[in-house]
């Protein structure tokens, strides 16, 4: 089948691959539809030049898809350019660094990102977003007096300085345990890394995982045990228990932590192409 | 960096590498942000079709149900005169306006196109009202006669009546079985670009494009379907493809109205700005 014959008999599965994309991508209405737009014009340019390299040694769709995906990367440098999130937006996570690019970079109303975010991350209601939009620096805004009312003579309370603290030591707690894991990562064998890469990492299941290795699926339960005792023994001897690491989970702090699972500081684990960065 | 090629790292979601490829893909993907999220999209892809593959579908009784419909369609069909449908729409159809914006295949005049009618326009415009008369026959006469003409009619007749996207479907349909006829084709095209026009639907443009280019691939000299391809590139913005696209326009039609607008069109177009997108000047 000709290039051209591949495109208008699959038409269909071009739609679906790039709905697909940009669900993932949180794009949506106009913006999906402007990029389907762009990433069609792309497949049949230069007479069908991408389509053309197709050989037959995977399917469509799954072709359709890196390429659709790598399109829309390019397309995001394009017009974004490299952006670079601010430490805080870093530390408070991944959630917080693509909210940060939706409403510092973009240039998009908090109402419009909450949604995206809370979609890259299903642990995330609408009300911790905004938490986290009131932690991320002010940027643009320039300060300037502003008049006070009579009854604003609050100051911060020591229960709060208390809290903030508590804040605080929980951060660097779950800091000191994500360099662990990304140290003890760095000492794992490729395949070893990239099993929890791609288990965890990138959510896929041990099946899935398993055909991307190339090895049976059965050992690779038993290997993601001992992969994840060999971890928690790391995060133990620098004084990480399971107490801690309880702590942790339960202040919502390690859900933005890096912990090397996902290449890049942005990480992909959520479905965030939005926060891609070129490789 | 040296990235693998979108095809490798499809076979490589799809798990159909051999083994040094894998290697070298898992290598890569380990320090390739990029890549990594091209093979996990690839890969919840192959899921999600995987999934819908699985759900259970009675695609036979429907396929059944098509198959009883026609053979019900084709009696009435053989004991019933066809009137040529397109020549009768082109017989009704507006002398002081264009309907829709692209050219149609089947001889329909020239006639300035003012934009899109507006809704107080419909029950004042006679022209419009014996048109739609015509396009409602052409409409009821192919749920009757499944032939290629009596579909294409009524496509031309969804076109006509402001219905696009069900023009689209059909249009489709008769590309699928009938690949070379080049009437299909350019209407399919002159389809796309009004529903991604009336619809908002921009990605529909490329589509058109595609289905210009084959119409062009057929019959190199068509009017109709090199009035839409340029017509197309303009509203795509692709300013000097459009320009090339004009120009050959006028090349192939150089006295008729037609080619009167194809020149208002090209002395429009802005000069080439620095920002506009590469030419695709190589197709067709």
């Amino acid at each position: 089948m000709r290039p051209e014959e591949i495109f208008h008999a699959n038409l269909a599965l071009v739609d679906r691959v790039i709905a697909a994309v940009c669900r993932r991508a949180g794009l949506r209405d106009a913006d999906a539809e402007d990029f389907a737009s762009i990433a069609k014009l792309e497949l049949i340019e230069n007479d069908y030049a991408i389509l053309r390299g197709f050989e037959g040694r995977a399917p469509l769709g799954a072709f359709l898809t890196v390429v659709v995906q790598r399109i829309l990367t390019r397309e995001r440098l394009r017009i974004w350019g490299r952006w670079h999130p601010s430490a805080e937006a870093e530390r408070l996570g991944a959630a917080a660094v693509l909210l940060e690019k939706l409403i510092v970079h973009e240039k998009r109303p908090l109402g419009e990102a909450i949604p995206i975010v809370c979609a890259s991350d299903p642990s995330l209601d609408r009300a911790r977003v905004r938490e986290l939009a009131d932690r991320l620096p002010l940027r643009a805004a320039r300060p300037r007096l502003v008049p006070l009312a009579e009854d604003e003579h609050q100051f911060a309370a020591s229960d709060a300085a208390d809290a903030r603290a508590q804040e605080a030591e929980t951060r660097r707690m779950s800091e000191r345990a994500a360099q662990v894991v990304r140290e003890t990562m760095e000492t794992l064998s490729l395949q070893d890394r990239m099993l929890l890469k791609f288990h965890f990492g990138a959510e896929l299941s041990i099946a899935e995982t398993s055909r991307l290795l190339g090895v049976p699926q059965r050992p690779l339960y038993r290997r993601v045990e001992a992969l994840l005792r060999q971890l928690r023994g790391a995060l133990e001897r620098e004084g990480v228990g399971a107490a801690v690491v309880e702590d942790l989970i339960s202040a919502g702090v390690s859900e933005g932590t890096d912990f090397g699972l996902r290449n890049g500081k942005n990480g992909i684990a959520r479905h965030t192409p939005l926060m891609e960065e070129r490789g | 960096m040296t990235h693998p090629t979108s095809e490798t790292l499809a076979a490589f979601a799809g798990g159909n590498v051999d083994v040094q490829t894998r290697a070298d893909v898992l290598a890569h993907l380990d320090r390739c942000n990029d890549c990594m999220i091209a093979a996990q999209s690839a890969t919840a892809f192959l899921r999600d079709e995987a999934i819908a593959t699985r759900s259970p579908r009675r695609w036979w009784i429907a396929a059944a149900a098509a198959i009883v419909a026609i053979a019900i369609a084709a009696v009435p069909l053989m004991l019933r005169s066809r009137a040529d449908g397109v020549a009768q729409l082109v017989a009704f159809a507006p002398r002081d306006e264009r309907v829709v914006e692209p050219r149609l295949t089947g001889g329909f005049a020239y006639a300035p196109y003012r934009g899109p009618m507006r809704a107080n326009e419909t029950a004042t415009n006679e022209g419009r009202l014996r048109l739609g008369g015509a396009a409602g026959e052409a409409i009821e006469r192919a749920q009757r006669d499944s032939s290629n003409d009596a579909q294409r009619a009524a496509a031309i007749a969804l076109v006509l009546i402001d219905r696009p996207a069900e023009a689209i479907d059909r249009l489709h349909a008769i590309a699928t079985r009938s690949p070379n006829d080049v009437r299909v084709w350019n209407d399919l095209a002159a389809a796309r670009y009004v529903a991604a026009v009336d619809l908002r639907r921009p990605s529909l443009l490329p589509e058109a494009l595609a289905a210009a280019d084959r119409a062009l691939r057929i019959d190199p000299q068509s009017h109709e379907a090199l009035f839409n391809r340029a017509l197309i590139l303009d509203r795509l913005g692709r300013w000097r493809a459009a320009r090339a696209a004009w120009e050959r326009y006028v090349a192939v039609d150089a006295s008729s109205p037609w080619a009167n607008e194809a020149r208002r069109r090209l002395s429009r177009l802005p000069a080439i700005a620095a920002t506009a997108r590469p030419a695709r000047d190589d197709r067709c």
